[in-house]
């Protein structure tokens, strides 16, 4: 009988292990009321706390804060993670202490649900200081960070994205005197002189076949010869076969784009709305198509295989000169530039392309041609200011961010030392200072731009419910079926509509 | 000795209580209160404290109600099941080979058990390579050594992914289960054994009739230590498949459900957490009452 209850404390003491270890994340909070943590403030060795998002900035983060603290006289804490780490798990840790942060990030707003729902996120309008006040109403319309209401967040920055290309490549492939012609007529060539230009890539590369490629009305002849830097060609695309994200968030999002005209279009969506997107999303699946079948890789299960197509060996395939053309973004700049820093100077963006009609484009305003033309520029990331902080903090919290955003110091470092684009840059004038940034405020300077709509999809459906059912189901398999386009398409619209709750 | 335990027996056992009730008591309480609250990681939904946030059963129901806990639930059971008795049937079987070679057994039992000194992240990369490069594209594709399909790409299909989650934690639990059951085998006595064969019992016999017997208390250990651990897999599933292709087991589903959904439903997933515990203590009790019964005393 002593053996048996002895059994019984072993099960007990190893299973209670096993709750708390798994499921306790919440269980570090302070339930003390927020009243008396402030209160109970007298122990914080700092004026101003900084919760930076981005791991990439920390050391600017912290210069720029400390440069802003000599001049206001005052002590500013910033607090990074190191960068690809996910950082909700510690902001709420921080949030439920004594001692939480004035500024804190919010990346848009399905996110910011959370932070308005508990009271944390200050709506904007009701800042005290003037010169704050300025630059708030000054953030463009399409920039807000709202939840229908307010606008709750100042933009760190902004992204971009679509096909990058090295220039060099295109001089080895068509004659250095083309290059600036060929980016030219690609950003204006239609989807089907797109899709035979990738064919005949693709036959150039497999098969040696030296055709001629026709993008807007022009002709250009290929190369006899694969050499330089086309000498190593494996295929067109190098696609991140094994990543969900890369058919489910940028990817699709162009389709959306054609569907809502941003991402609070987007959330408010309705069946109606989807249904009339069904077109859109065909146009998704055909350019999805041709791009997985003249990847590097030919599709099946090898181009999910998480050891050979992940990110990084994607990012390595493209540097190393074995495909054409990558999805990516500018962020992705520092990886291409640690995988062969030859190339990083001569990078540059073109339009994702996809076969939309007219009809097809639901959104208010856009045309076949601008979507062909355009590349989505959009906020990755807002500053939010914190409701539960003293007046003061929120105060010096207001000076932090207009002092970041508007003066020249602070300018500098973010145009510098974070290598962000200002989402308030004048194109005319600035430089980003590396070849993907000046591509992306190029975009800008001629308003060839599109949004960010799919932010507004319903939380979890771009990368892990889509994207995985594109990889789980059309990407591992090298022959699609007649009715493909057709079923990824009802695919997309009745999974968005079942998480969003739509009848 | 035991006048010394038992003058200090309060100091001596203070500082592992205060531990265990700050560590895992407190927070396990609080974990259940919180199930029942719409806890959200930062905040209570309907008020400042979780007494104003009550929501009875709702968030238990709600986890019945999610398809993503319930595949995660079928999915964990049928992972228990194969990898339990493979684990068990492998250990026993190396261990009864390892106590019949005398000599360098000890050698033998360290090589074993090398794979359990490491992390299950790292285990999980490392099997996701041997599955991807080495089995897929190296030993079993159509241009490999010999063309097995059912051995590519395992990580790639539902019912693969299985198999290749028990391979994985089969290598890295055997070396441990070995050490018990090893121990367990050189505890029965060589009399009984050569007495069966001196009756005129073939090996099957002596195994069923005496070792398996002999080796109850060994069994209880086994069995509990696979079970639990198998029920609570959680870094290896997570670096091997990531739940793609529905392998997501119910350690991971309750992590990833503050993902799933914003607000993070902390309660949900809190929730989650309770029923994975009382799934586990259920199952790992009645084992142990079951088989410690069939223990022979000797």
């Amino acid at each position: 009988m002593k053996k048996k209850a002895l059994y019984m404390i072993l099960v007990g003491v190893l299973a209670l292990g096993m709750l708390t270890g798994c499921g306790g994340s919440g269980s570090n909070s302070d339930s003390s009321p927020d009243s008396k943590a402030e209160e109970a403030g007298s122990d914080k060795d700092y004026d101003l706390y900084i919760f930076n998002t981005k791991g990439e900035n920390a050391d600017a983060m912290e210069a720029a804060a400390n440069a802003f603290g000599a001049e206001k006289g005052v002590k500013v804490k910033v607090f990074s993670l190191g960068s690809g780490t996910n950082s909700d798990d510690t902001l709420r840790t921080e949030m439920n202490s004594n001692n939480k942060p004035a500024i804190f990030s919010c990346m848009n707003a399905q996110a910011l649900v959370e932070w308005v729902e508990g009271g944390f996120a200050m709506d904007l309008s009701t800042a005290g200081n003037e010169e704050f006040k300025e630059l708030v109403s000054e953030i463009p319309e399409s920039f807000h960070l709202t939840d229908g209401n307010a606008n709750y967040g100042v933009p760190y920055n902004v992204e971009g994205y679509g096909y990058i290309v090295d220039t060099e490549m295109i001089a080895a492939l068509f004659g250095e005197d083309n290059v600036d012609a060929f980016i030219d007529a690609f950003k204006m060539a239609t989807y089907d002189e797109f899709e035979s230009a990738v064919t005949t890539l693709q036959a150039y590369i497999k098969e040696d076949t030296a055709g001629t490629v026709t993008l807007s009305g022009q002709e250009f002849q290929l190369a006899a010869q694969k050499t330089g830097k086309a000498a190593n060609l494996e295929g067109v695309f190098s696609v991140a076969g094994s990543e969900k994200w890369t058919y489910g968030d940028h990817f699709v999002n162009i389709a959306v784009d054609a569907i809502f005209k941003d991402s609070k279009a987007a959330s408010e969506a309705t069946k109606e709305e989807l249904e009339a997107g069904k077109g859109a999303f065909m146009a998704y699946a055909k350019a999805l198509d041709l791009k997985t079948s003249n990847a590097t890789t030919a599709r099946g299960p090898e181009l999910i295989n998480a050891t050979t197509n992940g990110y990084d060996p994607a990012v390595a395939t493209f540097a190393g000169g074995k495909a054409i053309f990558m999805k990516q973004g500018n962020w992705a700049y520092e990886n291409i530039k640690k995988a062969n820093e030859d190339i990083a100077d001569t990078l540059t963006f073109l339009p994702i392309k996809m076969p939309f009609t007219q009809e097809d484009i639901q959104a208010e305003g856009l045309t076949v041609d601008h979507m062909l033309e355009s590349i989505p520029v959009f906020v990755p990331n807002y500053y939010c200011i914190n409701d539960k902080v003293s007046d003061e903090e929120k105060a010096l919290a207001q000076e932090f961010l207009v002092w970041l955003n508007t003066t020249e110091e602070g300018q500098r470092f973010v145009i510098e030392e974070m290598a962000f684009i200002p989402y308030n840059a004048d194109p005319a004038t600035t430089s980003a200072g590396y070849s993907l940034g000046d591509s992306i405020i190029s975009y800008i300077a001629e308003e060839k731009t599109l949004t960010n709509a799919y932010a507004g999809a319903p939380v979890g459906w771009a990368t892990d419910t889509f994207g995985l059912h594109m990889m789980e189901n059309f990407v591992n398999t090298a022959e699609w079926p007649d009715t493909a386009y057709e079923d990824i398409a009802d695919f997309t619209i009745s999974s968005w509509a079942e998480m969003a709750g739509l009848e | 000795m035991d006048r010394y335990y038992k003058k200090r027996l309060v100091p001596l056992a203070l500082p592992a209580i205060i531990l265990f009730v700050l560590v895992i008591a407190i927070p396990f309480i609080m974990g259940v209160i919180y199930s029942f609250t719409g806890w959200r990681g930062t905040y209570f939904v309907g008020g400042e404290n979780f007494w104003e946030s009550f929501v009875g059963f709702d968030n238990y129901i709600k986890a019945f109600k999610t398809k993503k806990f319930i595949d995660a639930f079928i999915y964990t059971i049928k992972f228990t099941l194969v990898a339990v008795i493979v684990i068990n049937v492998v250990s026993l079987a190396v261990s009864m080979l390892v106590t019949y070679l005398h000599k360098a057994a000890s050698v033998y039992r360290t090589i074993y058990f090398l794979p359990n000194l490491l992390g299950g992240l790292a285990l999980g990369y490392i099997w996701q390579f041997i599955f991807e490069i080495v089995f897929s594209k190296i030993l079993f594709s159509e241009e490999g050594v010999v063309s097995i399909p059912a051995l590519c790409n395992m990580t790639q299909d539902n019912t693969k992914a299985l198999f290749a989650l028990v391979m994985l934690f089969t290598w890295q639990m055997v070396g441990y289960m070995i050490i018990i059951y090893t121990t367990g085998l050189n505890n029965i006595s060589s009399d009984l054994t050569e007495a069966a064969a001196i009756d005129g019992a073939n090996a099957w016999q002596r195994f069923k009739s005496i070792t398996v017997p002999m080796l109850m208390p060994s069994f209880t250990i086994v069995f509990f230590l696979t079970l639990s651990k198998c029920f609570m897999l959680l870094d290896q599933n997570v670096a091997l498949t990531d739940g793609n292709f529905g392998t997501r087991m119910l350690a991971m589903q309750i992590l990833r459900t503050t993902r799933d959904s914003s607000p993070p439903d902390y309660g949900l997933a809190q929730a989650q957490a309770v029923i994975f515990f009382v799934l586990i203590a259920v199952v790992t009790l009645i084992q142990v009452s079951v088989t410690s019964k069939k223990e022979v005393e000797v």
